[in-house]
């Protein structure tokens, strides 16, 4: 029995290195089906096969460092600009030398040398129930700290990279002092113990736990769009408010991808790259999966639409990875779990 | 068995035409009558698969009997519409690997069936099997004989009214059996206990049993004292009922004969 | 014997390969601590422990209470349908503790499953907020307490009939019996079945991070991702193996010196007593309870997911990543199988006692965050990489990094705690004297090993099988660090999209990971009465 193992082991090691074929490896955190959909139309239109690692981005940076010139991986994909940063900051990325990149893409949404950029934007948004919430008491992220919200702010803990991403854009916008403030105010006015998703801070609106959450407008539109009736109505019953419209602008992310230092195959993940931002692909994202298309010419989706148009943060993304370290120690000194 | 009992003054175990199967096909005893008197040492002998262990077993009350009564000192502890449970019998049993508890000491084990165990009990009982000075062991840390000893120590200690042996000397080495059937018979007749042992092994029977059982595919064939046995010539009716059949009761004649010498020998021959 | 120093160099040789990871965790912890540990010292360490300790001690009582029980009623009492309870009691574990943590706030969260059914019946049904300390012990025992449930039942069921009626001529009570014999034989068995919970508990990471509890793990992770100091989620780790390492010497020392091999094994089994009335009642309570909260409400609330939500090319897609699933599991299982083997007869065959001991240090890694795992294993593995390109100019980076070698590997090296304690508890209990037997017939050790051990090790082999088999499916860090791109497994896909707040598609591949299992552990089952009845006639 066991020799028969040790030669089927021996098969697949042979088969697993023996590929050879026009072919593109990414590893990303993003694990949605329109990605695939997308890989797929990709391989049909250009014949360049998509290799897809699904796995968390901080095991997938440490793995692309271990693995080192051998790597089989042409791209990095992440859900927040901070990893992004982190990686290129490992010398695990290179610069993507395109030209229709850099003239889609806004400078703000990619890296000064072009070793990532944004594929889609979410952005970090106040929700509230409107029968216990006068949105007229809301203003910006800074006004959560006010004693008005005592016991009624919800929102995920601070082991949230979209939390440590906001959290950055603050220490960005009011410098360190003013945001470990802020955040210990936000803390006394937590409605209970920060646990559960995005989702979970809207449902816990309407359980009656708080009145108000910090989610991203991602979730909301799979909570509007969700197939399970109780969850749609949650997401029905919140209003939504862009906080900070009168000053800096709403806080945003974004999900992007990066060309690693080591890419075997680096033409093919340019023209991948491009071909993910290309317009109409940026609005299969919009409809499919409720995110913002980083490249100005896509439409938003009619869902996107019905929120409103809102102000953006300027603030180049590349400082929320530059500030993610401080921001995590700031969340650890004022408690926020 | 011609005999026709009925319970007289002195019979401890009473047993009226028990009948037992298994799953309702394997007759392992079939309307079976026995009565032991107070005092008495039996031996139960017979092939295996012949009924011993389950005999012993609708003793203790360990299996319910299809039919039939059994009756000690007088209760009735089952029948038809009464079964005492094995607790309330007043039988201790010592089955063939002992069941000692593996994980208790052996004061423990001796302690297990006490109501109130005092130190002084358990010495008293550990110098009755000779093993002063064990308490504080372990079964697996002790002798095939030395466990067998504790576990009978443990049957004695709630001071059963019927000893039951499942057995005793089958996982003895031959230079021990010799010395520990005596010692089993001293103890018995020191505590003036009814016993019934089951071996394969005649000699264990003629040495130390004061009456014989044997059992052949679930009858019981043979009840008769040692006594009798010893005067089989003068026994027709014993010897007619040895005589009819089976290899056992061969057995029997053949090896009383051996132990009496030629004379008995020839006994034996003749009525093959 | 004369060989005896050349199975001792094969013991050492196994025990060193399995102990690779080691040596990266070693180099971790003698590297010191990084940059960010005085940080975590002030604000977590305390509380890692003490949550850690909560929880420990929180589910490793309460799957006893739920396993203990649930084995004693199966074991020795006849109930209708008993077959069928005996093996749903095992289907919790098909569940993983993440999966499990989402389903139970999609059940009694806020407009949840019971919120629903009570709108419904038309009654107010409660509904709150779980995610706290509590309910992550609650949840996790739920999931784990088979565990236990499969070690006392194995326990229970084997001991010998003489030894219970001998205790029941002495006039013990039921419960005597239970807590002065019963129990007290089903210790080891138990601790080494609560040893695997503790293990599993140290190990999650999915559902503390989900209710926002800070154990040790998520502070390892935490360490590594958020405060980018992967040298004191190293230094972390190796504290948690080394309290891992702790827990099973004090376990091994508690065992002790009794023996509780029963040379009573005569009488068969006990017979199983048929119960009547409120005794019958509260037997199917005990019985009903972790299956009904274990496995039937999960299961419910998974198909609440999937129905509205379902259609078929996802269906047959993960018809197809069920096949993959399989595939890698049964390959997993049975090299783990066969390392336990070799490592449990290696050291057997030798004489140096203190070889004898390696075997149970080298089954530590089941209480190593997987990931933790994948990470030392990419840093080791670097360095054959690296030196094999250098040496030699080969490229071998492909063997190291997502192939499948180095994947099941890391399986062996996670798993190997659940296939050898089964396998080395039946062997103990075998004792030597078949072998020796068998010696002294002129078999030498490979044929009696082949003729006389394995065939009697069979159940405990197919148990360690199955056991890894189910751990291999449900296995999420590794898996998502080490695996081939061209290989999906459920229970990645179904974090996958649990993490991103997808439970409606997280909940196809769960509900299939749940009735692969179910299927599996009912052959297993049904294979083990068959042959067991065939042995019996």
């Amino acid at each position: 029995m066991n020799k028969i193992f040790l030669f089927a082991l021996i098969l697949l090691v042979a088969a697993c290195g023996a590929a050879d074929k026009e072919e593109v490896t990414i590893y990303t955190h993003r694990h949605y089906d329109v990605d695939q959909q997308i890989f797929d139309d990709f391989e049909e239109e250009t014949g360049i096969h998509v290799n897809v690692v699904k796995a968390g981005a901080d095991e997938l940076i440490e793995r692309l460092v271990s693995e080192g010139d051998q790597s089989p991986a042409d791209l990095l994909m992440t859900v927040d600009a901070g990893r992004l940063v982190r990686a290129a900051d490992a010398n695990l990325l290179q610069p993507i030398e395109s030209e229709t990149v850099s003239s889609t893409i806004p400078d703000k949404l990619r890296s000064a040398d072009n070793s990532w950029v944004g594929l889609t934007k979410r952005a970090r948004i106040i929700v509230y129930h409107p029968d216990r919430v006068n949105p007229e008491e809301l203003s910006s992220y800074e006004g959560l700290a006010d004693s008005i919200w005592n016991g009624r702010v919800l929102i995920r803990s601070s082991s949230s990279i979209y939390n440590q991403s906001l959290m950055a854009s603050v220490i960005a916008n009011l410098g360190e002092d003013a945001a470990r403030q802020w955040a210990a105010g936000v803390v006394e006015n937590f409605a209970r113990n920060p646990s559960g998703n995005d989702r979970d801070q809207v449902k816990a609106i309407l359980a009656g736990e708080g009145d108000l959450a910090v989610i991203n407008t991602y979730y909301l539109g799979l909570l509007l769009n969700s197939a399970d009736s109780q969850e749609a109505q949650a997401g029905e019953a919140v209003q939504i408010f862009w906080p900070n419209q009168e000053d800096r602008g709403a806080h945003i992310n974004v999900s992007g991808v990066g060309l690693t230092a080591n890419s075997p195959n680096a033409e093919n993940a340019i023209a991948l790259i491009e071909y993910m931002i290309s317009q109409e692909v940026q609005e299969l994202y919009a409809s499919a999966n409720y995110e913002y298309p980083a490249n100005p010419n896509a439409e938003v989706s009619d869902q996107l639409k019905s929120w409103g148009e809102f102000k953006e943060d300027e603030l180049p993304l590349a400082r929320l990875g530059e500030l993610n370290d401080e921001a995590v120690i700031i969340f650890d000194e004022v408690g926020w779990p | 068995m011609a005999k026709n009992y009925t319970s007289k003054e002195g019979t401890l175990l009473l047993i009226e035409r028990i009948s037992k199967t298994f799953q309702g096909k394997y007759h392992a005893l079939k309307t079976c009558s026995l009565e032991l008197r107070s005092g008495s040492l039996c031996a139960v002998v017979g092939h295996s698969g012949s009924g011993k262990t389950t005999l012993l077993r609708l003793i203790a009350g360990l299996e319910r009997p299809d039919e039939g009564n059994i009756d000690i000192d007088g209760q009735r502890v089952s029948g038809p519409k009464t079964f005492v449970s094995p607790a309330q019998r007043g039988v201790g049993m010592v089955f063939q690997n002992y069941a000692l508890f593996p994980h208790l000491t052996v004061a423990k084990n001796i302690a297990y069936g006490l109501k109130r165990p005092t130190k002084a009990r358990i010495e008293e009982l550990l110098q009755m099997v000779g093993l002063s000075g064990y308490e504080n062991k372990y079964p697996h840390e002790l002798s095939g004989g030395e466990q067998q000893r504790v576990a009978l120590a443990r049957t004695l200690a709630p001071s059963p009214r019927l000893l039951l042996l499942d057995e005793p000397f089958s996982n003895l080495d031959a230079d021990l059996k010799t010395g520990i059937r005596q010692e089993l018979r001293r103890i018995i007749k020191e505590l003036n206990l009814t016993a019934i042992f089951i071996t394969h092994d005649l000699h264990d029977a003629l040495d130390i049993a004061d009456e014989l059982i044997l059992l052949e595919e679930g009858r019981l064939e043979v009840h008769c004292s040692l006594t009798e046995l010893s005067e089989l010539d003068n026994q027709p009716k014993l010897q007619d009922s040895l005589d009819r059949l089976c290899e056992s009761s061969r057995r029997i004649l053949e090896v009383i004969g051996e132990r009496k010498g030629t004379g008995a020998q020839e006994i034996a021959r003749k009525k093959l | 014997m004369r060989d005896t120093s050349a199975w001792s160099v094969a013991t050492l040789a196994l025990v060193l390969i399995l102990a690779l990871p080691y040596i990266a965790f070693t180099s971790g912890l003698l590297a010191g601590t990084g940059h960010k540990w005085s940080h975590l010292m002030t604000y977590f360490l305390n509380k890692f422990f003490i949550n850690s300790v909560i929880l420990i001690v929180g589910v490793g009582f309460l799957a006893c209470l739920l396993g203990i029980s649930a084995a004693w009623v199966i074991s020795r009492y006849e109930l209708p349908g008993r077959k069928v309870w005996a093996i749903l009691l095992y289907l919790p574990l098909a569940i993983p503790t993440y999966i499990m943590a989402y389903i139970y706030v999609g059940l009694v969260g806020y407009g949840g499953t019971t919120t629903k059914l009570g709108q419904w019946i038309g009654v107010d049904l409660p509904s709150g907020n779980i995610m706290n300390i509590y309910g992550l012990v609650w949840v996790l025992s739920l999931s784990l307490f088979p565990y236990v449930y499969a070690a006392a039942r194995a326990s229970f069921s084997k001991r010998p009939a003489a030894l219970l009626e001998t205790a029941t001529l002495l006039g013990a009570s039921e419960r005597k019996y239970f807590f002065s014999i019963a129990l007290p034989m089903a210790k080891p068995a138990i601790i080494g079945g609560l040893l695997l919970v503790c293990m599993e508990v140290l190990n999650d990471y999915g559902a503390a991070k989900y209710f926002g509890i800070n154990t040790f793990t998520t502070g390892i992770f935490r360490s590594w991702t958020a405060l980018k100091d992967l040298q004191s989620a190293v230094y972390l780790a190796g504290l948690l193996i080394a309290f891992a390492i702790l827990v099973t010497l004090l376990i091994r020392l508690a065992r002790g010196r009794k023996s509780y091999a029963s040379n009573s094994d005569s009488g068969g089994p006990v017979k199983r007593v048929k119960l009547e009335g409120k005794r019958k009642v509260l037997a199917f309570l005990i019985v009903g309870f972790p299956i009904i909260f274990g496995l039937i409400l999960p299961i419910i609330q998974l198909f609440m997911w999937v129905i509205p939500a379902f259609d078929y090319a996802s269906f047959y897609e993960n018809i197809w990543i069920t096949a993959q699933s399989l595939f890698v599991a049964a390959m997993a299982a049975i090299l783990t199988v066969a390392t336990a083997i070799a490592l449990l007869f290696f050291s057997k065959w030798n004489a140096l006692s203190f070889i004898k001991r390696l075997p149970s240090i080298s089954t530590v890694g089941y209480a190593i965050p997987g990931a933790m795992i994948g990470i030392a294993l990419f840093s080791g593995g670097r360095y054959f990489v690296d030196f094999a390109s250098e040496q030699f100019g080969w490229r071998i980076g492909y063997l190291v990094y997502g192939g499948l070698p180095i994947l099941l590997y890391a399986y062996v090296f996670r798993f190997l705690a659940v296939a050898y304690y089964p396998i080395e508890a039946t062997s103990l209990r075998m004792g030597n004297q078949l072998a020796e037997a068998s010696y002294t017939l002129g078999g030498n050790r490979f044929n009696t090993l082949r003729k006389i051990e394995l065939p009697i090790l069979k159940p405990a082999l197919w148990a360690a099988l199955i056991l890894v088999f189910i751990d291999t499916l449900k296995e999420l860090p590794l898996t998502l660090i080490l695996k081939p791109y061209d290989i999906d497994t459920l229970a990645m896909v179904a974090y996958n999209y649990a993490d991103e707040e997808q439970m409606t598609k997280a909940a196809l591949p769960a509900l299939m990971l749940v009735s692969v299992v179910g299927l599996l552990s009912f052959l297993f089952e049904w294979w083990r009465s068959y042959s067991s009845k065939a042995k019996d006639g």
